[in-house]
């Protein structure tokens, strides 16, 4: 159970406009800067949370507040009874933290001599190790990898490693920050999978942020959104309001074919347009009338319905100019 | 806890083993630097004795004995090899791995870039060193003194890196610190030179400031007779001891509620 109350984290930070003189010269001022502020959030063992935010909005000061790195300025912060960065020696037994651009293993040699390293780290008896890397090894394919420098793998072979290097103490909450960053589409389902399997069958509380929305969208029923360092929504992603709202309608043409003009500007928007193709946004009471409206030209060669993705809700979150904090947790 | 430690010790021995093997070429240019350090002093204390009678009140022999005792030292100080990068680590957000494992973060930092076989090797070469001075110029010793001036010399070098240590927190506050720190540790070099040639105000530094003469001068005379210890000495050396352990706790603790984590 992780449970957060009016946590904040405050950054010492260079200020920009400062005096010029030689006493700044040498000690540049600083001066407060939010990481986030004021959050509250509560999350049951076995959930998968995704924690969605703009660069800066403060995923990864929440995750590292989370996992102990980092001391909160106020608020509380509990995890499964601990409090994270007072309890190090035995709270981390019980998490995994994998953090997708930082790197865990030792760089110039085997990656089972970094495997073999965390075993010590987590004090795994031999037998413990070996079937803990069979499981792991079945379900990353890891086997034929274990034996090459880690400077030598690709990065979706390296994540893998990684993965399996913090998960070799079977964590009963895994703390994930951008795990799929970077990776090639084959290499991110084989960890989506995993991760599914692991919150399935071993029922490990996931806490994940990523950017890539699809990832959230295929693995967590609840998101909770960061925006400047606040908590924006919090609740399920399939009651996100506007979810059910508005549907995509994806329109084929022929070529510059403006759908602008043909579009009522009261209540359908024009998302993106190119040559042949155009996506606009109608509220779904309307899509009916939108629909034969379109069917009535002869530009048109086809047309899909779509949901609202969740790339497209999210940016009209930020782009509401007065956000209210939503909870529908 | 003791069990835990020396199997992670053992560890990052084998990691650093690796490292080296990796780099086949590095490693025998460790060695060949290493001795050539080792000849480049022993040249200079033989050129030096070669023009005057004696250095202070100490013969080529004795000094050549001080420079292996030293070199001891240093390889028992390669442990702390770590606080050279630490700054870096720090600025860089380099803990976190570490911070969220059950793993002191201090003991993981210092031994995962430490290249622990390079600093056997000093070891091994500078114990040789020692033996053939002794055998070759005859030098009387006994045992208890070589005892007590091993004590001196690990208890030293671990002092004298933990001040080092408490400076190098710094960086938790300030960032980069590399240059301040080598400012006051800059007196280390001093260590090359018995103590006994320099001012007495200088000795109180090198002894009770910057405790440098701990990881050279005072093994060396302990282990050549030429000294013995003084009790208010040992004492005012505990104090000290107590006060830099307690400081070095301190700024590490209050250097980890600073920690940004930067990156990522």
């Amino acid at each position: 159970m992780i449970k957060v109350r009016d946590l904040t984290k405050l950054y010492r930070v260079p200020k920009q406009n400062y005096k010029k003189n030689l006493k700044n010269w040498i000690w540049t001022p600083t001066e407060e800067k939010v990481g986030v502020e004021g959050i509250n959030f509560e999350i049951s063992d076995g959930e998968i949370v995704g924690f969605i935010g703009q660069n800066g909005a403060g995923k990864t000061t929440t995750i590292k507040m989370l996992s102990g790195i980092l001391t909160p300025t106020s608020g509380i912060v509990e995890v499964n009874g601990y409090i994270p960065y007072q309890d190090r020696g035995k709270y981390t037994k019980e998490i995994g933290v994998l953090m997708g651009q930082k790197s865990i293993l030792f760089y110039d040699i085997p990656v089972i001599e970094s495997l073999k390293f965390y075993k010590d780290v987590y004090a795994l008896s031999t037998k413990e190790f070996e079937e803990r890397m069979q499981l792991l090894s079945d379900k990353l394919n890891l086997e034929s990898l274990l034996k090459i420098p880690v400077r030598k793998l690709s990065l979706g072979q390296r994540m893998r490693c990684e993965f399996v290097a913090s998960l070799l103490h079977n964590p009963k909450i895994l703390f994930l920050d951008e795990p799929t960053l970077g990776l090639d589409i084959i290499a991110k389902q084989k960890i989506l999978d995993f991760l599914t399997f692991l919150n399935t069958e071993l029922n490990t509380t996931i806490f994940l942020t990523t950017h890539d929305l699809n990832d959230i969208d295929r693995l967590c029923k609840r998101i909770i959104i960061l925006d400047k360092g606040r908590v924006c929504y919090d609740g399920n992603l399939d009651q996100i309001e506007s979810r059910d709202k508005y549907k995509i309608i994806q329109v084929k043409h022929h070529e510059d074919f403006d759908i602008s003009k043909i579009i009522p500007r009261n209540y359908a928007m024009s998302l993106s347009s190119n040559k042949f193709e155009s996506l606009i946004k109608v509220p779904i009471d309307k899509l009916t009338t939108t629909i034969n409206n379109l069917l009535n030209r002869n530009e048109i060669f086809d047309i899909n319905i779509n949901y609202l993705s969740l790339e497209e809700i999210i940016r009209d979150m930020y782009e509401k100019p007065d956000k209210e904090e939503v909870s529908n947790g | 806890m003791v069990k835990y430690y020396s199997k992670l010790l053992y560890r990052f021995m084998i990691i650093s083993w690796h490292k080296i093997k990796t780099f086949n070429f590095e490693f025998v240019m460790t060695l060949v630097h290493l001795i050539f350090n080792f000849s480049f002093v022993l040249i200079f204390w033989y050129t030096l004795l070669s023009h005057i009678q004696s250095f202070g009140d100490w013969s080529f022999p004795e000094l050549a004995l001080y420079t292996g005792i030293t070199f001891v030292g240093e390889s028992i100080g390669g442990i702390f090899f770590g606080f050279r990068d630490l700054p870096y680590t720090i600025v860089q957000g380099g803990l976190d791995k570490f911070l969220v494992r059950p793993i002191n973060t201090l003991f993981a930092v210092l031994f995962e870039r430490v290249s622990i076989i390079y600093f056997i090797e000093e070891l091994i070469v500078s114990i040789v060193l020692i033996v053939t001075i002794v055998l070759r110029y005859d030098i009387s010793i006994n045992a208890m003194n070589v005892l007590y001036s091993l004590i001196i010399l690990v208890w030293g070098v671990f002092i004298y890196n933990c001040l080092y240590g408490i400076v190098t927190f710094l960086a938790f506050w300030v960032g980069q610190i590399e240059v301040f720190r080598s400012l006051i540790f800059g007196l280390a070099d001093s260590k090359q030179y018995p103590l006994s040639i320099f001012p007495e105000k200088i000795k109180l530094v090198l002894t009770y400031i910057i405790p440098v003469a701990f990881i050279s001068y005072y093994p060396a005379v302990i282990f050549l007779n030429k000294d013995s210890l003084k009790l208010d000495f040992v004492l005012k050396f505990i104090v000290f001891s107590a006060i830099v352990l307690y400081l070095f706790k301190l700024t590490w603790n209050m250097g980890l509620t600073r920690y940004e984590a930067n990156g990522g």
